[in-house]
């Protein structure tokens, strides 16, 4: 007799239930603006104030450059990295720093590739935006917490492209893997290498 | 051997040999293609891969604790990880064997005065010098625009006075390079030979300097043919000529300290002297021997333009541009010999962490371009900003010196830049299959 009225209320609470917590989802969800191709526009202040939110998301943002870093990586592919901030740096003696303790608010924007002649165009456009004290548009991934390269952490965000005035680069463009650049020579090197072995063991011989 | 054996010999070797080759390449390809199915993650199209990688963990900073209450008490922190926050007082790469490297810091708790270690890069020593200090900067500046310089507005006596000087230095450094060659270090006196050169050679070219200022033709002249020589280089403005002939004093007075400080140190050059060797370029030398030869090159202008003043001006400046870099470049290579040579001679002794306020933290491995990646980085702090170091406390080895306190590093954060030290840190055996491999490719040479 005690089962049936426990029935019906529990029956009844339920979508009651459901209804405050789709509720409170939607009272709690910030509304997020993405661009046409899924970037979420954002600044460096916002990145540093609500990290949580662009975690792992792909942003733009447009900020100025402070210093950057050319090389290559242990790959062998050509690295980049760009320290971006609210003021542009006219001090060319820092030019090529990453490190900027003295500047707060910032973040640090990475890319390599076997693309290099890319690489190297945006690197240049980029460094003649610095010069200008010019803005450069950074679209890319935001991940602060993830290791790039040598870097446990400290590098946030990985780029895909990159507009500076009307110029706008895909920085992917034209990479391939690690495997499809170095194995044709390894498989050479080692051909080549057994070859000269075999060789001398039968001259010895 | 008679055939038949001699060819089943040379099969079992080829055998034997192919299997070896198969066994590197199966090994190789297999890095690969773990390190290709990392790149194909929906990560991007970036080539970073994982690297091969000691375990590395980063702990948690305790509260409370310094520099100074470790060192204080450092035995229950022996054997643990630890991190710990100061100021960088100096870091340093140093060659251990051909692929293995040695990073090395000093971490001082912050407002710690430790002005004896601030300036040196190599902690042990004394002194270090940074051999041409801005002589070579100065004189690459003074050759800036020096087709403008109007070298009769030069005053010759002070450009005189100190060309002697450089040749005295040149003279002294012979001096040295003898004694030291008499003392039994060939080497290194033939280092300072090579700086003696240089120095000569820069002393030439200011004598050459002060002879055009001096002798340079007045414009209200007349040539040997009777005819008045028309100086067009005449101005009024006096600033190009004074700013030559400033960088140049200048530059002057830093070369000749070199050579005081090598001379004041002439006995302790095996615990006082220390250089930057690698720092040393020979970038400046060319620049300078660069423009002797863009003036060689106005000096055949003038002669098609029966210009017989200016093209003889420009051609002896031009002789000075050759000497200076060449004498820039012989001072520069010889401190380079002799800074290599002390390191080879008099190796840095390393220091222990007991019983001073800094931390001496560590790192040995074969990942030299990540160890100078973290160098650098450190370099560009200004000294006021703390790094954090993690590792793990030892009181043991460093290499050849036993018995020490120090930290063997794992990471480094500075800037919010955390560097792992083991990334791309690969194991000796792999090295040494990379020597095999070299050692094969040099055998048909």
């Amino acid at each position: 007799m005690r089962v049936v009225p426990l029935k019906s209320s529990s029956m009844l609470a339920f979508p009651a239930l459901l209804a405050l917590v789709l509720a409170g989802c939607t009272s709690t969800q910030k509304t997020i603006t993405t661009t046409a191709d899924g970037y979420m526009p954002t600044s460096i202040e916002q990145l540093h104030s609500d990290t949580e939110t662009f975690r792992d998301q792909r942003v733009v943002l447009e900020a100025y450059i402070l210093g950057m870093e050319y090389g290559t990586n242990a790959d062998d592919a050509d690295q980049w990295i760009m320290v971006l901030g609210l003021e542009p740096q006219f001090d060319d003696s820092i030019a090529e720093q990453l490190i900027f303790p003295k500047v707060e608010v910032k973040v640090r924007v990475a890319e390599d590739g076997y693309n290099r002649e890319i690489l190297r165009r945006c690197f240049q456009v980029c460094s003649e935006s610095r010069r200008k004290g010019g803005e450069v548009t950074i679209y890319g991934r935001y991940q602060p917490k993830e290791a790039y390269a040598q870097y446990h952490a400290g590098v946030d965000i990985l780029l895909d492209k990159i507009a500076i005035g009307e110029t706008v680069i895909n920085t992917d463009f034209n990479d391939h893997s690690v495997f499809k650049e170095k194995t044709p020579g390894m498989v050479k090197k080692t051909y080549q290498g057994v070859k000269k072995i075999t060789s001398l063991a039968g001259t010895v011989l | 051997m008679k055939g038949g054996a001699r060819h089943r010999l040379m099969a079992v070797g080829q055998a034997c040999v192919l299997g070896f080759g198969l066994i590197v390449m199966s090994s190789c390809t297999t890095t690969e293609q773990a390190r290709s199915t990392l790149i194909e993650k929906p990560r991007k199209g970036n080539a970073v891969t994982a690297r091969m990688t000691r375990n590395t963990r980063r702990s948690k900073q305790l509260p409370g604790r310094t520099v100074g209450n470790l060192l204080a008490d450092p035995q229950p922190h022996v054997n643990r990880q630890i991190a710990i926050s100061g100021l960088v007082r100096d870091a340093q790469i140093k060659s251990v064997s051909r692929d293995l490297t040695l990073l090395s810091l000093h971490v001082s708790e912050a407002g710690a005065s430790t002005p004896e270690f601030s300036t040196s890069p190599y902690p042990g020593q004394d002194a270090v010098v940074d051999p041409l200090g801005q002589g070579a900067t100065l004189l690459r500046q003074a050759s800036e625009n020096v087709q403008n310089v109007p070298f009769q507005d030069l005053e010759p006596d002070p450009i005189e006075q100190i060309s002697y000087d450089l040749r005295t230095a040149a003279s002294q450094m012979k001096a040295l390079s003898l004694f030291y060659q008499a003392e039994g270090m060939p080497e290194i006196g033939v280092a300072i030979n090579q700086i003696a050169v240089g120095y000569r050679q820069v002393g030439e070219a200011y004598g050459a300097i002060a002879m055009v200022a001096r002798y340079i033709a007045d414009p209200s002249t007349v040539d040997d043919r009777g005819n008045v020589v028309d100086n067009a280089r005449i101005s009024g403005d006096g600033q190009p000529a004074q700013r030559f002939q400033t960088y140049i004093l200048m530059a002057a007075e830093e070369l000749l300290n070199a050579v005081e400080f090598l001379i004041t140190n002439r006995d302790e050059i095996d615990s006082r002297i220390r250089f930057n060797h690698s720092e040393l370029t020979s970038q400046i030398g060319l620049a300078l021997h660069s423009v002797g030869h863009v003036l060689e090159a106005e000096a055949w202008q003038y002669r098609k333009l029966h210009e017989p003043g200016l093209e003889r001006d420009f051609r002896e400046m031009s002789r000075v541009f050759v000497n200076l870099g060449e004498g820039i470049a012989s001072i520069n290579s010889g401190f380079r010999a002799l800074g290599e040579q002390l390191d080879i001679e008099f190796p840095n002794t390393v220091f222990d962490s007991r019983g001073l306020t800094m931390l001496r933290c560590a790192y040995v491995g074969y990942n030299k371009r990540v160890l100078e990646d973290c160098r650098t980085k450190l370099a560009q702090l200004d000294g006021n900003e703390p790094i954090t170091v993690h590792g793990r406390l030892i009181h043991g080895n460093l290499l050849e010196e036993m018995n020490l306190l120090w930290v063997k590093l794992e990471s480094v954060t500075l800037d919010g830049l955390t560097i792992n030290l083991a990334y791309d840190d690969g194991k000796n055996s792999m090295h040494n299959v990379a020597a095999f491999y070299d050692w094969a490719k040099t055998i048909e040479e």
